[in-house]
C-alpha cells in the first residue's frame, strides 16, 4: 500500500492523513523520517529519549527549519519550494513544559487560542468541561499544579481547533496521582473529539489504551509502525534489548459483559474468558486495548487447580530472553496474541521452560487496566 | 520670563527625543537581542558608545556634520531650507544619538528575558510574528519600555555637553535648563541657578524611583 503514494500524487486519497518525509541536522543529530499515516485516530510516536520524537512534532508544528514535504489531508504545509509558516498551519501543539503565557491568567490563555482559530469546530463548553479546567478558568498559571496546568496547556491548544493535534509525553513529570488524573481526561477526549493525534511517548503501558497505531522510532529514524498491537509483539521479538522494550504486552481483548455483583468485566481473548476489574464505560462487543505487566503474568505447566486467580490462559511458550537479575521473560502465545510472564531464571529451571512447550499464563485480574 | 521658556524646551527636547527613540530603539534591540549576525556585537559596541564617550567628544562631531559643508548638513538644508547646527532639530538628533544606550539596553533585556518557548507556543496557536509581537513581547516586556522611556527622557534633561556644542544657547530654540543654570551660575545668579537645579534634582530622583519601583532590580547594566 505505502508504495503508490511514493510519488505524491495530485489527488491526495481521502484514507491518507499525513505524508511527511523530512530531513533535519542539528548538531551530530540527524532526523530523517518518512511517514504515511491512514486515518488513525490516536498514533503513539515512540521511542526512547534523544531518538528524535520531540523533533519530529516539531518539525510538523514548522518550528524546525527541517527539509522535506508535508502534506496532511489536502494541505500542503511544506514542499521543496514553499514553506508554510508555524502559524499558518492547522496544528495544535502541546509542549512538555505545557507553556502557558505567564501573562494571562488561564481564561486569558484559553482566550489567546479561541481568538486564534478558525470558525467551528469543537465547541468551547465542552472542552472546558471535557478537561475540568472550568473551576481554574479564574486562576493565574503561576499557581496551578502539575496537573491542572498540563491540563489547561491541553485546552488551549483543543481550542485552537488543531486538525492534527501534537502531544509531547503530557504525562512526563507529573505525579503518580496526576498522571492517572490526566490519562483519564486524555482518554476521554481521544474518544469524544476524534482527533486525529500524534503522541509522543516512552511509556508504552501509558499509551497501550489510548493509542491503536504506533510509530517507533530510533536515532532519528522510524524503524517500524503498524498497529500497536503488532509493533509491540515486533518489538519483543527483535530481541527486547532496547531500552525501550515494553515491560510487558499490549493485547487486544473483546467485551462481553459485566459482573456488577463483583465489580468485574468478563473479556473474550480468542474464546477464553478473562476477568478485569469493572469497566463498565465499555459496552458490550466493544474491541479494547489492554497492558498486561510482565511482572503480573506466572506461569504453570498445567492447568491449575484450587487457585485464586482467576485468569488462565493455555498457550505456547515462543520465547525465553534472559534479563538482568537472573530473571527470564518468557513470551508466551495465546492464539494471535503475544503475552509476556517475567519469571526467576530458578523457576525456568525447575520447570523446565523451553520454546514450543505448551503452558498457562496466570494473569491476576486485578492486575489490568 | 526666559527661564520658563527652558524648562518648556527642555520638555519638549525630551518628549520628541523619547517618542523618536522608541521608535528608532524598538526595532534595533529586537535586532540586537535576537540576531546572530556576526556584525552584532559591532553595532552594540556602536549602540554603547555614548555611555563612554565624553559629550564634548560626540558634540564636536555632531557639529562638523551638522555644517552646511558636510553631506547631512547639505542633505538638511536641501530639504528644510534651515541649517541644523543651533537649531532645535540638531538638538533632537543629538539627543537621540546622546540617549540611544538609555533606550536599547533596557529593551534588549527585556526582550532577551522572553522565553522563545513561549513564541513558539503562540506560533503554533495562529499568531504571527507582528501579532505575537504586539500581544505577547509588548505586554511581557512593559517594565522594559517603562524603564527605557523613564531613562532616556530623564538623560535627555540633564545633557549638558552635547547640548553646548551642538545648540549653543538661543532662548527658545537651544536654551534648555542644563544651560540656562550654567549661564546663572555664570552670571552669579545663585537664586536662579538654586530654583533651576533643585527642580532638575526632584525631577530626576522622581524618574529614577519610578524606574526602581516598577523594575525592583538595578537595570543600568551594560550585558
Amino acid at each position: 500500500m505505502h508504495g503508490l503514494f511514493n510519488k505524491w500524487p495530485l489527488s491526495t486519497p481521502i484514507k491518507l492523513m499525513l505524508r511527511a518525509t523530512l530531513q533535519h541536522q542539528q548538531g551530530d543529530f540527524h532526523l530523517d523520517v518518512d511517514i504515511t499515516l491512514e486515518n488513525t485516530n490516536v498514533c503513539a510516536v515512540f521511542g526512547p529519549s534523544g531518538c528524535g520524537k520531540t523533533t519530529l512534532l516539531r518539525a510538523l508544528a514548522g518550528l524546525v527549519p527541517a527539509r522535506g514535504q508535508i502534506r496532511f489531508k489536502e494541505q500542503c504545509w511544506q514542499s521543496e519550494t514553499a514553506v508554510l509558516p508555524a502559524h499558518a498551519r492547522s496544528t495544535g501543539l502541546v509542549f512538555q513544559d505545557n507553556r502557558l503565557f505567564p501573562h494571562l491568567n488561564v481564561a486569558d490563555n484559553l482566550a489567546f487560542a479561541t481568538a486564534r482559530a478558525p470558525e467551528g469546530g469543537l465547541r468551547y463548553e465542552d472542552i472546558v468541561d471535557t478537561l475540568g479546567v472550568r473551576p481554574l478558568l479564574s486562576r493565574s498559571v503561576s499557581g496551578l499544579s502539575g496537573g491542572e496546568a498540563k491540563r489547561v496547556a491541553i485546552a488551549r491548544t483543543l481550542l485552537n481547533q488543531p486538525r492534527l493535534l501534537m502531544m509531547d509525553e503530557p504525562l512526563n513529570g507529573l505525579d503518580q496521582y496526576s498522571k492517572k488524573e490526566v490519562l483519564l481526561y486524555l482518554a476521554q477526549l481521544t474518544q469524544q473529539f476524534n482527533l486525529p493525534t500524534l503522541y509522543v511517548s516512552h511509556d508504552i503501558e501509558e499509551v497501550a489504551g489510548l493509542c491503536d497505531y504506533m510509530l517507533v522510532m530510533a536515532s532519528g529514524k522510524v524503524t517500524d509502525h503498524g498497529s500497536i498491537v503488532a509493533v509491540t509483539q515486533r518489538l519483543h521479538r527483535s530481541g527486547g534489548t532496547m531500552t525501550a522494550a515494553p515491560k510487558g504486552a499490549v493485547i487486544e481483548a473483546t467485551v462481553n459483559s459485566h459482573e456488577p455483583a463483583y465489580s468485574l468485566t468478563r473479556l473474550d481473548l480468542a474464546g477464553h474468558t478473562l476477568f478485569v476489574p469493572m469497566q463498565n464505560q465499555f459496552p458490550s462487543g466493544k474491541r479494547i486495548r489492554l497492558f498486561l505487566p510482565a511482572r503480573d503474568v506466572a506461569v504453570a505447566t498445567a492447568q491449575p487447580q484450587g487457585l485464586s486467580i482467576r485468569n488462565s490462559l493455555p498457550g505456547i511458550v515462543e520465547s525465553l530472553h534472559s534479563e538482568a537479575n537472573n530473571r527470564v521473560k518468557v513470551a508466551i502465545r495465546v492464539a494471535d496474541q503475544l503475552l509476556f510472564a517475567e519469571v526467576t531464571r530458578h523457576a525456568k529451571d525447575a520447570l523446565s521452560l523451553h520454546e514450543g512447550m505448551a503452558v498457562f499464563a496466570l494473569i491476576k485480574s486485578v492486575a489490568l487496566g | 520670563m526666559t527661564e520658563l521658556s527652558a524648562v518648556w524646551l527642555t520638555l519638549q527636547l525630551a518628549t520628541t527625543t523619547t517618542l523618536l527613540l522608541l521608535v528608532v530603539g524598538t526595532p534595533l534591540a529586537w535586532w540586537l537581542a535576537h540576531s546572530r549576525n556576526p556584525a552584532r556585537p559591532i553595532v552594540e559596541a556602536i549602540t554603547a558608545m555614548p555611555l563612554v564617550m565624553p559629550p564634548t567628544v560626540i558634540g564636536f562631531y555632531l557639529l562638523l556634520l551638522f555644517s552646511p559643508n558636510s553631506w547631512l548638513g547639505s542633505f538638511w538644508f536641501t530639504i528644510t531650507g534651515s541649517t541644523l547646527a543651533f537649531s532645535f532639530s540638531g538638538l533632537v538628533i543629538a539627543s537621540m544619538l546622546y540617549s540611544l544606550p538609555f533606550m536599547v539596553q533596557p529593551l534588549v533585556n527585556a526582550f532577551a528575558a522572553i522565553d522563545v518557548r513561549l513564541r513558539e507556543a503562540a506560533a503554533t496557536l495562529g499568531a504571527s510574528p507582528t501579532d505575537i509581537f504586539r500581544n505577547l513581547v509588548l505586554p511581557l516586556s512593559k517594565r522594559g519600555f517603562i524603564t527605557a522611556c523613564v531613562l532616556s527622557f530623564a538623560h535627555t534633561i540633564g545633557e549638558f555637553g552635547i547640548i553646548l556644542m551642538v545648540g549653543g544657547n538661543i532662548p527658545g530654540e537651544t536654551r534648555v535648563i542644563s544651560i540656562a543654570i550654567y549661564e546663572q551660575v555664570e552670571t552669579l545668579n545663585y537664586t536662579q541657578a538654586h530654583i533651576l537645579s533643585g527642580g532638575l534634582l526632584v525631577l530626576s530622583f522622581i524618574a529614577l524611583c519610578t524606574v526602581y519601583l516598577t523594575n525592583g532590580r538595578s537595570v543600568l547594566r551594560l550585558n
